[in-house]
């Protein structure tokens, strides 16, 4: 393209753009992103403590599922064959029934993440 | 008693440097603002870096979503210092925190344009027409005449790819400087400049097809 043309189209197109007003942050943005914000660190906060709570949910099961194993007699009780395989399903089912909305955005966070720090546009 | 008077100098520089610590935070730049933001967690500081980027970031987020879009612009760049506010322990100092954050600012903006499916119209022709004209015409058909050429041209920026909208955006109706183009997008200003460029060729070539002068 010749350069006279060049700035010719350069010309139209501040023209153009010359009438439209330029965009600006409007004055309610930082009472939103206070708001947002202050959301922000109470989930937070719900998150912590919710891992907290597994954690001494994980650390109690795993004390109590020791402490039954060991009143069992180690062989020939037929009976009580059945309470550690119950014990073990609750101390590992439970919790990944608790957890598993943790899991599902831990996956999604991870991939989020891997991609913001890999630039994939 | 120079040499002896410049030590001393140096000493007391020294001292009264150490002693004031790492400074006070409106001096820091933003890397060392971030590494005192993760290691204490203090919010003012985290005010402070938004203070200091958020125009950058809400422009970039308004030129790639473009005019009429400017409240979804501000959507972005509220979810973009929301996460940066989740993810800045995650934040790596082998690049640039600009770098980042303009990089996550980009993807946002992305998810935002494909989620509303603006891609293919990014605003009706109503939002252009309704756009004021510059000065006051006192002819009619000549204003009418100069409403349409803008129209069109206005029309056939939002038609460009991607890239080279985003670029004649920034520079055209954001304002900014072909250097600041380059860091807010992670090109070299020949890119840039090479964008405009072909944007303006394009956009000649297409108004000259359609019967549109621009002259």
């Amino acid at each position: 393209m010749p350069d006279g043309q060049d700035e010719l189209m350069d010309r139209a197109i501040r023209d153009a753009f010359a009438a439209t007003a330029r965009p600006s942050l409007s004055p309610y943005f930082k009472r939103r992103l206070r708001v947002a914000l202050a959301d922000e660190k109470r989930r937070q906060r719900t998150a912590k403590t919710r891992m907290r709570i597994m954690q001494a949910y994980w650390v109690l099961s795993g004390l109590v599922a020791i402490s039954i194993m060991l009143t069992l007699p180690r062989s020939g009780s037929q009976g009580g064959a059945w309470l550690p395989l119950l014990v073990v399903t609750a101390v590992v089912a439970v919790p990944l029934m608790l957890v598993r909305v943790d899991l599902v955005d831990l996956i999604l966070g991870s991939a989020e993440k891997l991609r913001d720090h890999s630039g994939v546009e | 008693m120079g040499d002896g008077g410049v030590l001393i100098d140096r000493l007391i520089q020294v001292v009264t440097t150490a002693g004031r610590g790492l400074g006070s935070p409106s001096t820091l730049d933003n890397g060392s603002l971030v590494r005192e933001l993760v290691r204490s967690g203090d919010d003012d500081l985290f005010q402070l870096l938004v203070q200091r980027c958020r125009d950058r970031v809400f422009r970039l987020a308004a030129s790639m979503l473009g005019p009429g879009n400017e409240a979804e612009a501000e959507d972005v760049v509220q979810e973009v210092f929301v996460l940066v506010y989740r993810k800045i322990d995650t934040f790596h100092h082998d690049s640039d925190f600009s770098t980042w954050l303009f990089r996550i600012t980009r993807n946002r903006a992305i998810d935002r344009l494909r989620t509303a499916r603006m891609r293919h119209h990014h605003v009706g022709d109503e939002v252009l027409r309704s756009m004021p004209s510059r000065g006051k015409i006192g002819d009619p058909e000549l204003a009418a005449l100069a409403g349409e050429r803008r129209t069109a041209v206005l029309q056939h920026v939002q038609r460009l790819p991607d890239q080279q909208r985003t670029v004649v955006y920034l520079y055209y109706w954001i304002g900014s400087g072909v250097a600041d183009i380059a860091e807010l997008l992670e090109m070299n200003v020949q890119t840039v400049k090479s964008h405009l460029h072909r944007a303006r060729r394009r956009l000649a070539l297409e108004l000259e097809a359609e019967g549109s002068s621009h002259a």
